[in-house]
This record gives structure tokens, sequence and C-alpha cells, in this order.
């Protein structure tokens, strides 16, 4: 399963397809802020049961908790803390950057402006799985 | 055991008679002896001498009689006697008395006519006295007389015998009259008939010697008078004292000479003694004082004419040296009544007697008054310049104290007071000269020794203070209350109570260098006359210093709020600046993400539709064209603030060829790829951040590289110094720029070609302006000639590194 915290439905539309066309053909489940995806959270550390994500794709520009602050929720969990995170931002401020690192992101990926540059978000997530494995 | 000796008697009774009564009768003791020394017959007045009787005495030797250790004397004498030696001069030798004791007698013998008799008689040396007394006499260094009553000579010396050239025999029983002529005893007859009257007298006469010589006598008659006063003669005691009256008279002519020599001294020459009493003073006291030396002889200071304090210290003054034995000066003024005041000095030194004690004291008074008017003259002119040179030195003084300060409110403050200690005012302020809307008051800025108070709802006299807010130089009256100025203000005439008790009035104006009246200083004091020319020249010099302190610290305030302006400013710029930096962040951030959104969209129409035909598809391929475009703009936007950012602190030194070089370096496969060539000069060490440097050089060389012709491109990299400037320019073989153009390619996105022809932002040269105006400077273009290049330099200030 793959956690998306993504408000702009065009994004998780876009991510959702290359997700498809890179042969990841898992459970995504999105949260469209950052309250929904701490709620996530909170019910997997509290549930052992409950499946953890394999890869979190996580908005830094997000309604109500920010993206970095989320990243530290989970860097700061018991169970979910070792969950590879990958930034997906249009940000390139060196600024952001500098906080997601520090914060602990596992990777950083750019939005780009074209269609084919999101394809290289899929590759990245395999690589991300892929070292995992 | 005396043999008999036969005594042959007078033949006539009566004469044997009378021979017996005058022998017996005779004072002298008497005896004959006959030739083998017995005697044959002595006398009465002989058996008295020698105690013993005629019977037992005729027929005795001679020897008998005569200590043991004189008769070797005796006999001799007796021989002499015999031998016919006739009458000797009279022998004294003694006797021995048969009772044992030595009777000293005086003999004459002579022989007595008959054959083998000799007389002999003695007297008893008792009248011996009168011989010794004539022996005194005879060894007295004087001429001696006894003369009696009747001006007889009784008895004369040898030494008068001798001076007069008369034998005593001669003279004795005579009268002086016979003995030295009528004129001579006319001479002396009333001293004469004085001490025959029984007064004793003395006088000194001159007498003519034999020879002719002159001698000075002193005479003294003394009366012979016995117990009951009777006058039986007078001795006269003549001495000669013609050696000690030449000594005298030799004395007495120095004496003189000295004296003349001390009156024509100018100094005053006087001799006290232990009574403090003049003995002498020199006649020239007469030409100080106008008294005579005899007005002082006799008197103490106090007591002549002298003026009482002065006589007092002068007396004191020759007392100390009768106490200490040492010398004393004393100096003094002394009013004469001809010759006006005059300065004196006294020296005064003990004089020793014989006996060692100081005797006398002896003063040299001299008029120093020229001497002392020289000297003080000295004084003056040495208090003069120390004056002087205090007044510099003060001045001086307060010139860096003054300068120092450029707060304005206190460099007042310490005008005022400096002001006030160095002339020694009771009061001292500065007033600017501001006049109110009612005309009558000068704002008082600073006032020094009275409560500010003290000023408070009094109208200055203005009348007063006006020339010097005229700036018509220092103003120094000794009394300003006499002052024709004073009082004419209105209302009060300056009587209100609470005014300053000012008399002496001191006012300088402190003139700026454009000669603007900036105030004045004012010193005031309670007592007239206060202020001198020295305090005139410091006050000016005070004026002076101070104008040239406000001066600065009016420019100096000028400056602060000039610099506090563009601190001002600069925060206001520093701010708009970050305001603009944020606004490109947002821009960047914030801004493309809805752009990125029509982007995707627009994509995923274009996938949605698939092929879109005629005006659709150019509609759809607008709207993702315009926001590319805007999402790149953005990006420029972000860049051109980065890059023209500014730099914290102050620029660093650095090396614009190190700079260039590492541009170059950056640069290379571009160039590499144009096979363009580049020349660089020199270039100088600038102050500047590297960042900014760099992209100056990055921008025009890019430029440069950019808009080339058709040959390959070749730029030049130079700079010069001009000015206080290093200009760098670079200059290339490009395009070049239509001259009215010349101005509009620095503005921000300004193109002159299509992004198809030329890409690019349109920011490069708006960042180049931005920069160099950062560092003041500025980027212009230098020459274009279309087709053939163009020249762009950039100016930063020379740092003279």
């Amino acid at each position: 399963m793959i956690l998306l915290v993504e408000d702009n439905p065009t994004d998780v539309f876009v991510i959702r397809e290359v997700l498809k066309e890179c042969g990841l053909e898992c459970e995504l489940h999105v949260a469209a802020d950052g309250e929904t995806a701490v709620e996530f959270l909170r019910r997997l550390e509290a549930d052992a049961a409950a499946p953890c994500p394999a890869v979190v794709l996580l908005d830094l520009n997000l309604p109500k908790l920010s993206g970095l602050e989320v990243l530290r929720l989970v860097r700061n969990g018991q169970r979910c803390s070792g969950i590879p995170v990958v930034i997906v931002t249009s940000s390139d401020s060196a600024t952001d950057l500098a906080a997601i690192q520090e914060a602990g992101a596992t990777s950083y990926f750019r939005k780009p402006f074209d269609l084919a540059g999101f394809l290289n978000l899929g590759n990245l997530i395999r690589q991300i799985l892929g070292d995992q494995d | 055991m005396s043999p008999m000796v036969p005594v042959e008697t007078a033949s006539d009774n009566s004469s044997e008679k009378l021979y017996r009564a005058l022998f017996e009768t005779m004072r002298d003791g008497i005896l004959i002896v006959n030739e083998a020394g017995y005697y044959v017959d002595v006398n009465q007045s002989f058996c008295h001498l020698v105690k013993g009787t005629r019977e037992r005495l005729i027929g005795s030797h001679f020897s008998e009689f005569i200590p043991p250790e004189r008769l070797p004397e005796a006999e001799a004498a007796f021989q002499y006697l015999r031998d016919g030696g006739g009458t000797g001069a009279p022998t004294e030798f003694p006797l021995r008395a048969l009772d044992g004791s030595i009777v000293e007698l005086s003999w004459t013998s002579s022989a007595t006519g008959l054959p083998g008799l000799y007389y002999c008689s003695c007297r008893k040396t008792a009248d011996r006295a009168e011989s010794q007394l004539q022996s005194v006499l005879n060894h007295a260094p004087a001429f001696m007389a006894y003369i009696d009553t009747a001006c007889r000579y009784v008895r004369v010396n040898r030494a008068y015998e001798e001076w007069f050239g008369l034998p005593a025999a001669e003279i004795q029983g005579k009268h002086i009259r016979d003995a030295f002529g009528e004129e001579y005893f006319r001479n002396f007859q009333p001293k004469l008939q004085r001490v025959l009257a029984g007064e004793p007298v003395s006088f000194e006469t001159q007498a003519v010697r034999p020879n002719g010589e002159r001698h000075y006598m002193a005479v003294t008659y003394t009366p012979d008078r016995d117990d009951h006063g009777l006058v039986h003669g007078f001795i006269a005691l003549i001495q000669d004292v013609t050696d000690k009256k030449e000594s005298e008279n030799a004395l007495r002519a120095r004496e003189e000479e000295l004296r003349m020599l001390l009156a024509a001294l100018p100094d005053v020459i006087s001799r006290f003694d232990k009574d403090l009493r003049f003995i002498y003073v020199s006649p020239i006291v007469e030409r100080f004082t106008g008294l005579k030396p005899g007005h002082f002889v006799g008197k103490t200071h106090l007591e002549t004419a002298l003026p009482e304090e002065l006589a007092r210290q002068l007396s004191e003054s020759v007392r100390k040296i009768f106490d200490t034995g040492q010398p004393e000066t004393i100096e003094f003024d002394f009013v004469s009544p001809s010759l006006g005041l005059r300065h004196l000095l006294g020296l005064g030194f003990p004089e020793t007697g014989e006996d060692g004690e100081i005797s006398t004291v002896l003063t040299i008074v001299r008029d120093v008054t020229k001497r002392k008017q020289a000297e003080n003259e000295r004084a003056l002119l040495l208090a003069r310049e120390q004056e002087a040179r205090e007044t510099a030195e003060l001045l001086n003084g307060v010139g860096p104290l003054l300068a120092g300060e450029l707060d304005l409110q206190r460099l007042v403050r310490s005008v005022t007071g400096i002001g006030t200690r160095l002339v020694g005012a009771e009061f001292g302020s500065f007033f600017h000269d501001v006049t109110n809307d009612s005309g009558d008051s000068y704002m008082l800025s600073r006032l020094s020794g009275v409560p500010r108070e003290a000023f408070a709802n009094f109208p200055l006299p203005r009348e007063v203070f006006a020339p010097t807010f005229q700036g018509k130089g220092v103003v120094r009256v000794d009394d300003i209350t006499q002052d024709p100025r004073y009082g004419m203000n209105e209302p009060r005439h300056e009587t209100a109570e609470g005014l300053l008790p000012v008399r002496s009035y001191l006012a300088v104006p402190v003139l700026s260098r454009s000669g603007e009246v900036l105030g004045g200083l004012f010193f005031g004091c309670s007592v007239p006359g206060k202020f001198t020319e020295r305090h005139e020249t410091i006050v000016q010099g005070i004026a002076a210093q101070a104008a040239i302190a406000m001066d600065n610290a009016r420019l100096f305030e000028q400056a602060r709020w000039i610099q506090d302006e563009l601190k001002t400013s600069n925060e206001e710029l520093r701010r708009a600046n970050q305001d603009l930096e944020t606004f490109a962040y947002s821009a960047s951030h914030d801004l493309q993400e809805p752009l990125r959104n029509i982007a995707i969209n627009a994509q995923l129409l274009q996938r949605v539709f698939g092929n879109l035909e005629g005006d659709a598809e150019s509609f759809l391929n607008g709207v993702l064209q315009g926001a590319l475009f805007f999402f790149n703009d953005i990006g420029y936007i972000e860049f051109y603030t980065r890059a023209t950012k500014y730099a914290e602190g102050p620029p660093p030194k650095v090396p614009a060829g190190t700079v260039l070089n590492t541009v170059l370096e950056n640069m290379k496969t571009r160039m590499e790829e144009d096979g363009a060539i580049i020349e660089v000069d020199d270039l100088p060490v600038v102050s500047m951040h590297e960042i900014h440097l760099s992209q100056l050089f990055q921008n025009l060389i890019g430029n440069a590289l950019k808009y080339r012709g058709q040959e390959a491109p070749r730029v030049h990299v130079s700079s010069s110094r001009q000015d206080g400037w290093c200009v760098f320019s670079v200059a290339d073989n490009g395009i070049g720029i239509e001259p009215q153009y010349a101005n509009q390619i620095f503005a921000l996105f300004k193109r002159l070609h299509s992004r198809d022809e030329y890409p690019g932002s349109g920011i490069g040269l708006a960042i180049c302006q931005r920069i160099v105006e950062q560092y003041g400077g500025r980027v212009w273009m230098e020459k274009s000639v279309p087709g053939s290049g163009s020249t762009f330099c950039f100016a930063v200030p020379d740092r003279g590194i």
C-alpha cells in the first residue's frame, strides 16, 4: 500500500496514472490534507494489525497541517518511523529542501510542468521499494 | 784695736773754740781721718749717725764701720782722696752703726789743707730723696721747672737745661724775664698770673729752638699749694708735641680729604653709636631730605624729621646690626621734597673698636631709583611676555577642549564656562542673536555664575548688546553703568530689581567662517575696571575657537541629521528589497503551483481529447504555452532578486582578474562551442562582493556570445581608472544595438528580439544595473555599431587598491 498525501486532485489523478503506468499496482490510500494523514497514521500506531504503507508520498503545501509536520509525526511514530517518505512538491526553495532533509525525508520529487516528467516519480518509487526488498 | 794717734791742737784757743762750735753744730756728720784711715775727730752729728760716743769713735779705723762687701769701694775712695784727688763727686755707701744697724749715707770728702788729715762729711740718705727726685726729674721726657711766686726758677731738670741750652746753675734763681727776655715773659704773664692764683693752666705753644727748629709744646702749669691752699710756686711741665702735632695735622688733613670725598659721594654715609644716634652723616643727606647733617647728628632716626614709619624701619635695621654683628641690607622708598619718589638701597655694617666690640655702625644709602625703574620695566616686560605666553597657552588649551565638543548645547556651556574662568568674570553668558516677535529679547543660551532664573522675564539690554550682535568687535567698558548706551531700554532702563550688578563689561561676537554672527559672549563683574586688554585678547581667542567649534558642531549636527536620514532611507530600501525578495519567493513558489496546474490539466485535456482539430488545438496550446512562459518568467524574477540580493557586510577586496578567470572557466564549454576568443587586460583589485562581480562579467560576456554575428565572437575585457572610478569595459564584435534602444535595454524583461530568435529572460542587463547601483556605480552602453559590435561599461568606486 502507498499513502499519498495530496490536496490537488489533478496531481492525485496523474500520480495514480503514473503508478499504473509503472506497474506499481498496489492499493493507494489518499489523504487530502495533513490532518487526515495524521489520523491515518494514529490508527496505524494504535492497531498493530493494520498494514503499514510501503511508501508515503507527501506534498508539502497542505491544508490544515503542513507536509513537514506530517513528516515529523511519521518519524516520531513507533511502527511507521522507518517508512520511506518521498516529498512530492512543486517547491524547489532551499529552505524547504533543508527542512525536509532535517526532518528525515527519504527522497524528494519536484512536480514537473509536463505530464511526461511525472513518470520519473514512478521510477523513484520503484527504486525505493526495490531497495527495501 | 786702734793705735793712738797724737792730735795736734790749735795754737790759738779762741779759734779752737770757734772751730769746735762750728764743728759740733754742723747737721752733717763730719769726721777727720788721718792718712792711715783712723778717725782723728768726729762731730756730734756723726756720733748720732753711728750711735757711738766721741771717745769711742776717735782712734777707730774707718774700715770698722763699713760693711765688708762695700769695703773695697770705700778703700778705693779713700785712696783717691789720699792721692790728692780733691773734692770727689758725692758717693754713697753705708756705715754699720755700733748697734749693728746699717745707715745709708752719702758722702763728700776733701783734703783739709792740713798735712795727713782728710775731711769727710756725710748725711743720711733720707736727704737723698732730694737727689732721687732730681734724678727722676732729669730722666723725665718732659721739660720741667719749679718756679716760685716771684717768677724765679727754683729748679729745672736736665731736659729743660738741654732744650733751652741753659745750664741749671745759670738759670736757677733767675727771673723768667731775665732768663728769656721781656717779650717771652709778657707772652706768658697772663698764664703765670692764673697759675699763681692757684688755677692749673694748660696750653699749647710754639717754640723756636736755638738751632731754629720750630716745635710744638704742650705746657701745663700746676700750682704748688700747701695744705692751707697757699701757693708757693708752680711746676711747669712742657712737652714737645711736635711729632704728635704733625701726625695730628696729617690725620686732620686726611680726615678733611675723607670728609670732602664723603661729601662728593652720591651716597649718604652715616655712622651710628650704640644708642642708634647719628655720629656722622654726609652732607649729601640734605639733597635727599632737605635737612642738613647737623639736623641728624646726635639724634636717633626717630628723633629726626624723617617719616615715622621709615625712621622706625631704619632705626630697627641699625639696631639689628648692633645685635647680630652682621651686615644688613634694606630697600625702601622715600619721598624726597626736591627729588620726588626715590628708591633707596641701604647697606649697613658693624665697625668694631679696639676691644673687639661693635662700637659703631656705618651705613651707606644709595639712590637706586633708576636701577629700580629699569628693573621694574624689565619685570613689566617679562610679566607682559609671560602674560602673552600664558594667554596663548590658555587659548591653545581651549582649542582642543572645544574642538572635541560636537554637541552644540554642551559646547556653548563649555565656551561660557571657560571664558568666565579665564577672564576672571563673575558672570558669563552666551546669547544667540534671536530676536523674538516682541523684539525685545535675545535667547539666552548659557549663563555662568548666576542661576538662569536671574534672567527670567527680564528684557536684555539690547542697546548694550547691539554692537556685539552686529559683529562689531570686542566691547570692553570699565563701568557699563556710566556708558551712554546703558539705561536706554524701555521701559525699565536697566534699573529693575534683580538686574545683575554688572559694572565691568566685556563682550565679543562669535562669528562663523561665513561671517555670520553666531552669537555673543558676554562677561560681567560687579567691580568696575576689572577687564584689561589681555582679557580682550583672551575673549577674542575664545570667540575664534568657539566659532570654529560651533561651525564644526553645526556641521556635525547637519551631518548627523543627514546620516540619520540616510540610515532611515537605507533601512527603508533594505525593507523594500526584502519585500521584493519575499514577493519574488512567493511568486516563484506560490504562483507557479497554479500555473503548473493549468499546464498539467491542459496536457491531460490534450490526452483525453486526443488530436484536436483546428482552433481548439491551437487554443489549448496557447493555454499551455502561456502558462509555461509565465512559469519561466516567475523563475527569472526569483533569479533576478537572488542575483541582485544585497550582500551582508562591507564588500571585501577582490582581484577582478581572478574573478573573471573563474567566470571564464565556467563558460569554457560554451566558448569552445562558439569558437569565441576572449582578450583580457590587467584588471585591478576592487571592493565588491565576488558574487556580484562575477554576475556582471557573466552577463556581459554571456550577451557578447549570445548576440554574435557571423564571425566567431571576439570579446575584449579591459579596465581603466578615471576620477575615482574603476571602469571595466566589455567590447564584442556582435550584432550591435540600434542607438535608440541604448537606454531601454537595461529595463527588466526588456527584449529587443523574440524568444525564438534569441532565447533568454531579458533580465541580464537589468541584473547588471541593479548590482552596480548597489555600489553607487553605473552601467552603460559605451558604443554600439549595429552589425559590428558593442561595448558595455560599468564603473564602481575606485578604492585606490
